[in-house]
């Protein structure tokens, strides 16, 4: 939701944008649907391996290949958003990267006018400079009869704030920004 | 004394022409124009070259009108009047042109460069409005316009009025400017010693691609095809083709674009001849703006595709597409380039249409209220998982992962069926019939699920995000 939200915001201005999409999850007609202009999307496809059927060593090649990916695209430069989307790997193999992947990310967009976002479900990104924004959502369902009823999507319940290290909570979708 | 010969046929003529005479000047596919002012001391008087040059055309096949006069004007439009071939000698330009009639004078709009800030198709509008003035006035030949007095006809008509009265006088505007020929932009090296590996390729295409690269640059041209043929040393040939998004003219970006395809595509033995053929195109010259946001560029943009392309595979990088098709998990995609309304900054600023999103919210902030509207977002499993789902009264009340990693739990919340069906008259496997729920879990997560009602078997489609 958020990364859709935040992709539709920065190709809504003209920007061109980056999804390295991990698990290859990424549903363009949804996506279209929610205002995202496909056009402005450099879209890279990770696996199209359901996490929960992948053997560790696998997953965390995928993860590292992600991470590769994002790596590439915030060198070449010119992106208004650059989105790595772990949303659905699991956070041992978050955690399974080399704490100094996160730094070099860091440094590489160092001084760039691109937002690097970092979407997970748990901070992994330790960034001294990243900023952590933690937000939980709930289900919207409508609808009173059994024909009409129907899920609206999800709402956030609250404003979401930046997070700091030692406020990390794990069953909240959490997103990492390297670079504040 | 000057000589041009002008050949109008129905086919290419360049060849022909560049084959008679080294200053050429192109008119569209099938009309040139040929200084053939030196070739009396070579092949004789006019009437040989044009006789010469008329069975030159026939042995290639084509039928061709000609006429040589001592002005550009007076040959193109007599052969453009004449069939067969048409000699004017030198100073009878306006004598030979006097019988024609006014409309041939149409003719000039391919021969004669727009003004500047005028089409041609402005330019044919002027001469026709001028043509209806000289046939009110009683003119019909050349020979007519040609007695008129042209300060007279200046006053009256304009520019357009000078030019026609020169032309009908068999005077040119200008003088022949030769076309360039097309250049063929290959570079072959044969080694002297076979080479392994693409380290010391590199080194060799770095010689081959800066050689191209300065050839390119004197003929304002950029790079849209590379094609590299290895030659081996099992005399077999190991071709491989680039497409570029855009003309390209840095020669370290091909140099890196073809490494990056040959370790993808690596040649079968060691290399004895390396050969880089171009495909071309007039350079983009494009001016920035200092206001506008950055973008990648061309070459970063090509060089980042192929590094990606080699680190995913080259099938899984690019933008995604809309398939004009019912069935939701279809998807495509397309080459990913950036589009050069960005590019000129005529892209507007949007803000997208996205429920609840306010556009007066700073960048970035992804702050929201309890008021906001719900959004949809979804993650699709592009291999659904097979699960067991307990149904009780027509609606699904357990779910329960099929021996992997998924748990399931007991549905608190549902929403369906939505049916959908399609492609039912292809022959292949893409029909489909399946029932669509949206369930949530008790332990959390909303799940869409789908019945095939062929097999009825139950899959996860994905998760609402």
């Amino acid at each position: 939701m958020i990364l859709i939200a935040s992709l539709a915001r920065a190709a809504g201005r003209g920007q061109v944008v980056a999804l390295v999409d991990a698990l290859d999850r990424f549903d363009p007609r949804m996506a279209h649907d929610a205002g995202l202009t496909l056009e402005h999307v450099l879209w890279v496809r990770g696996a199209s391996i359901t996490a929960e059927l992948m053997r560790p060593v696998r997953l965390e090649d995928v993860v590292r290949r992600a991470v590769r990916a994002f790596d590439l695209i915030l060198r070449a430069g010119g992106f208004g958003l650059v989105a790595l989307d772990l949303g659905d790997v699991p956070a041992r193999a978050v955690r399974a990267l080399p704490i100094t992947t996160w730094l070099r990310l860091a440094h590489v967009n160092e001084g760039r006018p691109t937002a690097a976002l970092v979407l997970a479900e748990t901070p992994g990104a330790r960034s001294a400079r990243g900023v952590s924004i933690s937000a939980q959502a709930e289900p919207v369902w409508t609808g009173t009869s059994p024909q009409s009823h129907r899920f609206a999507g999800m709402r956030l319940k609250d404003r979401v704030s930046p997070q700091t290290e030692r406020d990390r909570v794990s069953p909240q979708r959490a997103i990492r920004d390297p670079v504040s | 004394m000057p000589l041009f010969t002008c050949l109008v046929a129905d086919g290419a003529l360049e060849t022909l022409a560049r084959s008679c005479s080294p200053r050429v000047e192109l008119h569209g596919p099938n009309a040139v124009m040929l200084d053939t002012s030196g070739l009396a001391r070579v092949a004789g008087p006019p009437d040989v070259v044009a006789r010469e040059i008329v069975h030159l055309a026939s042995a290639q096949g084509l039928t061709i009108r000609l006429a040589t006069a001592g002005t550009r004007t007076a040959a193109w439009l007599l052969a453009h009047a004449h069939a067969g071939i048409t000699l004017v000698p030198n100073g009878k330009e306006a004598t030979t042109l006097a019988g024609l009639a006014v409309g041939w004078l149409g003719a000039l709009v391919d021969l004669d460069r727009p003004a500047p800030g005028c089409s041609r198709a402005a330019s044919a509008e002027a001469y026709r409005e001028r043509f209806a003035i000289f046939e009110r006035w009683g003119l019909r030949t050349l020979g007519d316009i040609a007695a008129l007095k042209r300060a007279d006809l200046g006053a009256r008509m304009g520019p357009v009025g000078v030019r026609l009265h020169q032309a009908a006088c068999g005077e040119d505007a200008g003088p022949l400017v030769p076309s360039a020929a097309v250049q063929p932009f290959v570079d072959r090296l044969a080694l002297e010693w076979p080479i392994e590996g693409l380290e010391p390729l590199s080194f060799v295409l770095a010689r081959q691609c800066e050689q191209l690269s300065a050839r390119l640059a004197q003929a304002d041209r950029g790079a849209v095809i590379i094609t590299t043929r290895l030659r081996l040393v099992t005399k077999d040939t190991h071709t491989r083709t680039l497409h570029l998004p855009a003309p390209l003219t840095d020669p370290r970006v091909w140099r890196t674009l073809i490494l990056l395809d040959l370790e993808s595509h690596p040649p079968a033995a060691a290399i004895d001849v390396v050969e880089l053929e171009l495909d071309v195109t007039p350079a983009s010259i494009l001016q920035g703006s200092l206001l506008a946001q950055t973008l990648p560029s061309n070459e970063d943009v090509t060089t980042l595709v192929a590094r990606l392309g080699a680190l995913v595979g080259e099938t899984r990088v690019g933008v995604p597409r809309l398939v004009d098709t019912c069935d939701a998990r279809v998807i495509a995609m397309g080459p990913f380039h950036v589009r050069p309304e960005l590019r000129r900054g005529h892209v507007a600023s949007v803000c997208p249409s996205v429920p609840g999103d306010d556009c007066a919210a700073p960048a970035g902030d992804v702050a929201a209220t309890p008021t906001e509207r719900p959004r949809l977002a979804f993650r699709r499993f592009r291999i659904p998982m097979a699960v067991r789902v307990i149904v009780a009264r027509g609606v699904p009340v357990r779910v329960m992962g099929a021996g992997h990693g998924f748990e399931g739990g007991a549905v608190v919340a549902r929403a369906g069926p939505w049916r959908t069906s399609g492609a039912w008259w292809m022959l292949d496997r893409s029909a489909w019939n399946r029932d669509e729920w949206d369930v949530a879990l008790a332990r959390g997560g909303i799940y869409r699920l789908a019945r095939q009602r062929a097999t009825g078997i139950w899959e996860v489609e994905g998760l609402f995000d």
